[in-house]
């Protein structure tokens, strides 16, 4: 009955844990092939400081953040949920999403724990009807008249906050971490200002208080956050937002100045030769078709990469964890473009390996530094969220994220 | 057999290290390193979630707790029988689809087509079942609405002379007469706009709008003017507003629900297959009404000729194509429409 483990999938933590309790008289086999292991892992981490943390909580230890999923295997999940979705109109594709998000949340693992998905298909699926249903009454509205189009779209904006705050609450409750679960406390008020007032009010600062608006959204969704008992809390520097805002801004209008200038002449000189100038008109389409990728990628990583290390630098979980993000601009930049140009050329069939080694570079990028409090986090019983909520807010593209 | 795992207590972040000793219709848990047995539990007192990939699995007890564990085959099959069922021999599960290297090269090659075998006849057979059952009224609401909204925009009132309208709207009753057609109300009306040019539409309820610039364009040429008709009139008799309305609501519902959760870098690229799409669609419902348009024009007192040379004059004032154009344009090739029209004229 001696069929080793397959010790391969576990973490760091895992693989001392499964160590400290062999009984090495009975399976010396195991215990040597855990101490080749778990030689190999103690390489890439690092040595935990003890320092003492101000304010509450004491410095436990250093956890580096890990993904263990792997692109081939993510990837036959991922094509198989699809054939099936595609199989049954859609109907399956609930079941997709629960499958694709417990491998990914599943891998991720922090501190020799990892995280859980926790919807049920049949909640997603309901959502996905009624969300469908919501849908196509939208489009037929909106395409039957343009007074129902304008007063269906203020419904919507006037909804949006309710139903941010609803799907997140429900994203966050489905989503747990040594079997306590995560919440979201946002209600509509704040919402209301956050998503929709101030970032239509910075029309009339000609954009210039972007920044200040993004961070406000991104101080909602972390001080409304929770674990358990606990709170996320942040305070974020609006001049940080105020760089990379400027930085992402700056970079993109010279690119865009570089780019059309560049294209410009080209056309010119394709032009000069009169038969061409149909293929010209084309090349010119691509090539700002291209620009606009490239500035949008390129602006996005400049920003995101200067927010997240600050955010997570200023983000604490009460007693429980403080956060270290190290992600650079070039890399982020890296990133971003090969997966642009893999998902391209493969026609999107890239998409599990655009998907992990994202999140690889995410979690390689990101150290918790965990608290004493971590063993003392209670569940808390706040409100699910919806499903349907949730559904809603993707169909009609009201996804909220960080940064 | 012997696994270790840990034990999440119910409620809070407590944990422990255990042992699991798998029997035949339950496991015990023992402390580590202390070995005292913490509990017993049957299949029928467990639940557990379906396998996914090589995640360690979750064992929900009776109690609340939580197990987590890494398992091999025989705890994974052993998890997987329902209580008091057989043993799960053959251990099919959808976990062994995903991990199937067949299943994956099977998918990599049905999912694409599949999908364009929905895009090509369940969508549009879908968009003509539901185009029947939306109400003419509610197709003249929208009509009126979408044609006061233009008059507001783009559209300002006709510059022809009242006799060459007058004529005109003679022919193209004759047309309507001709074709003995069951629908309501067919009218048309002129309009002078900068923004659309040469150009032609119709609204669901049966209007037809001509543009100044294409009355112009063709030298106030019934001939040319009445085929442009006929393909309009194709596009309202055969309810391709509401066809390609019902094809847009389709794709995008699809494109959602198959694709959604992978969003983000994706978003860009749905909107572009999106588009890609309905072009295809619109390009479809094209070729009907040019294939109307030739069908009927013995009947409205035309030739096929008449239409060609309405699609050659639309060339002359357009740039000229290139093979692009079918990716991108909601209209099929001019070039190609005109040699339908010529091959039609001249099968007769």
């Amino acid at each position: 009955m001696d069929t080793t483990p397959d010790y391969s999938a576990y973490s760091y933590q895992e693989l001392c844990d499964a160590r400290a309790t062999l009984d090495e008289a009975l399976y010396p086999e195991r215990a040597k092939q855990l101490d080749e292991l778990i030689a190999s892992h103690a390489e890439h981490i690092s040595e935990e400081s003890s320092q003492v943390l101000d304010k509450e909580g004491t410095f436990l230890r250093k956890s580096p953040v890990n993904f263990h999923g792997s692109a081939k295997e993510f990837f036959s999940i991922w094509i198989v949920n699809l054939l099936l979705s595609i199989v049954t109109l859609g109907i399956y594709s609930a079941w997709a999403k629960v499958r694709t998000n417990r491998y990914l949340y599943g891998n991720l693992e922090i501190d020799g724990h990892r995280f859980s998905y926790l919807a049920e298909p049949l909640q997603i699926l309901k959502g996905r009807i009624i969300s469908a249903i919501l849908l196509v009454g939208y489009i037929l509205a909106i395409s039957t008249s343009p007074i129902v189009a304008v007063v269906m779209a203020l419904a919507i904006a006037i909804l949006s906050p309710w139903l941010i705050c609803k799907g997140m609450q429900f994203g966050m409750k489905m989503t747990s971490y040594r079997n306590v679960r995560f919440g979201f406390t946002g209600r509509y008020g704040e919402a209301f200002l956050v998503f929709l007032l101030f970032p239509f009010l910075t029309v009339f600062t000609l954009y210039l208080a972007m920044p200040w608006a993004l961070k406000k959204m991104d101080e909602f969704i972390l001080n409304n956050t929770t674990y358990g008992d606990k709170a996320f809390s942040t305070e974020l520097s609006g001049g940080t937002y105020f760089v990379a805002g400027l930085a992402a801004g700056v970079v993109s209008i010279i690119t865009f100045i570089v780019g059309i200038s560049l294209i410009g002449a080209t056309a010119v000189f394709a032009g000069a030769k009169e038969s061409a100038e149909q293929a010209g008109s084309i090349s010119v389409m691509l090539g700002v078709f291209i620009l606009y990728f490239l500035v949008f990628t390129l602006a996005s990583a400049i920003y995101s990469g200067m927010i997240r290390n600050h955010m997570y630098a200023q983000t604490r979980l009460g007693n429980v964890a403080t956060f270290e993000s190290n992600v650079t601009v070039g890399g982020f930049l890296v990133l971003k473009i090969t997966n642009m140009l893999a998902l391209v050329f493969s026609l999107g069939l890239a998409l599990p390996w655009v998907k992990t080694r994202t999140l690889s570079y995410l979690a390689a990028h990101t150290q918790v530094n965990v608290l004493d409090g971590i063993d003392s986090v209670v569940a808390s019983n706040e409100q699910i969220g919806t499903a349907t909520a949730e559904e809603v807010a993707s169909a009609f593209d009201l996804d909220v994220s960080l940064g | 057999m012997i696994y270790t795992g840990k034990l999440y207590s119910a409620g809070s972040t407590v944990h422990q290290l255990v042992e699991l000793v798998l029997d035949d219709a339950y496991f015990t848990l023992h402390a580590i390193p202390e070995r005292t047995v913490l509990g017993v539990h049957t299949r029928e007192a467990i639940r557990t979630n379906s396998r996914v990939g090589n995640l360690p699995r979750e064992v929900a007890l009776s109690n609340g707790d939580m197990l987590s564990i890494h398992a091999d085959d025989t705890l994974h099959r052993w998890l997987d029988t329902k209580a008091g069922g057989k043993h799960n021999q053959r251990g099919w599960s959808l976990s062994s689809l995903e991990n199937s290297a067949k299943w994956a090269i099977a998918s990599v090659l049905l999912a694409p087509l599949m999908l364009v075998g929905i895009f090509k006849y369940v969508i549009p057979a879908m968009a003509i079942s539901f185009a029947s059952y939306v109400p003419y009224s509610l197709k003249d609401v929208a009509s009126r609405h979408t044609l006061a909204a233009l008059d507001r925009t783009i559209l300002n009132p006709t510059k022809l002379d009242e006799d060459v309208q007058q004529r005109l709207t003679q022919r193209f009753e004759s047309v309507f007469n001709a074709l003995h057609l069951d629908h309501p109300d067919f009218n048309t009306q002129f309009r002078y706009t900068d923004e659309m040019g040469a150009n032609a539409f119709a609204l669901p309820n049966g209007t037809i709008v001509f543009t100044d610039q294409l009355v112009a364009l063709v030298n106030n040429n019934e001939e040319q003017l009445s085929a442009i008709l006929l393909h309009e009139i194709g596009h309202v008799n055969e309810q391709h507003s509401m066809r390609l309305i019902a094809e847009t609501i389709a794709t995008t519902v699809v494109i959602t629900y198959f694709f959604g959760d992978v969003s983000g870098v994706f978003e860009t690229f749905m909107g572009a297959s999106n588009t890609l799409i309905n072009n295809q669609f619109s390009q479809k419902l094209e070729t009907e009404a040019d294939d109307f348009a030739l069908e009927h024009a013995n009947a409205a007192g035309l030739t096929p000729e008449d239409f060609a040379n309405a699609l050659e004059s639309l060339a002359s004032a357009s740039p000229e194509e290139s093979d692009i154009n079918k990716l991108l344009s909601s209209h099929p090739m001019l070039k190609e429409r005109i040699e339908k029209a010529r091959a039609a004229q001249s099968s007769e």
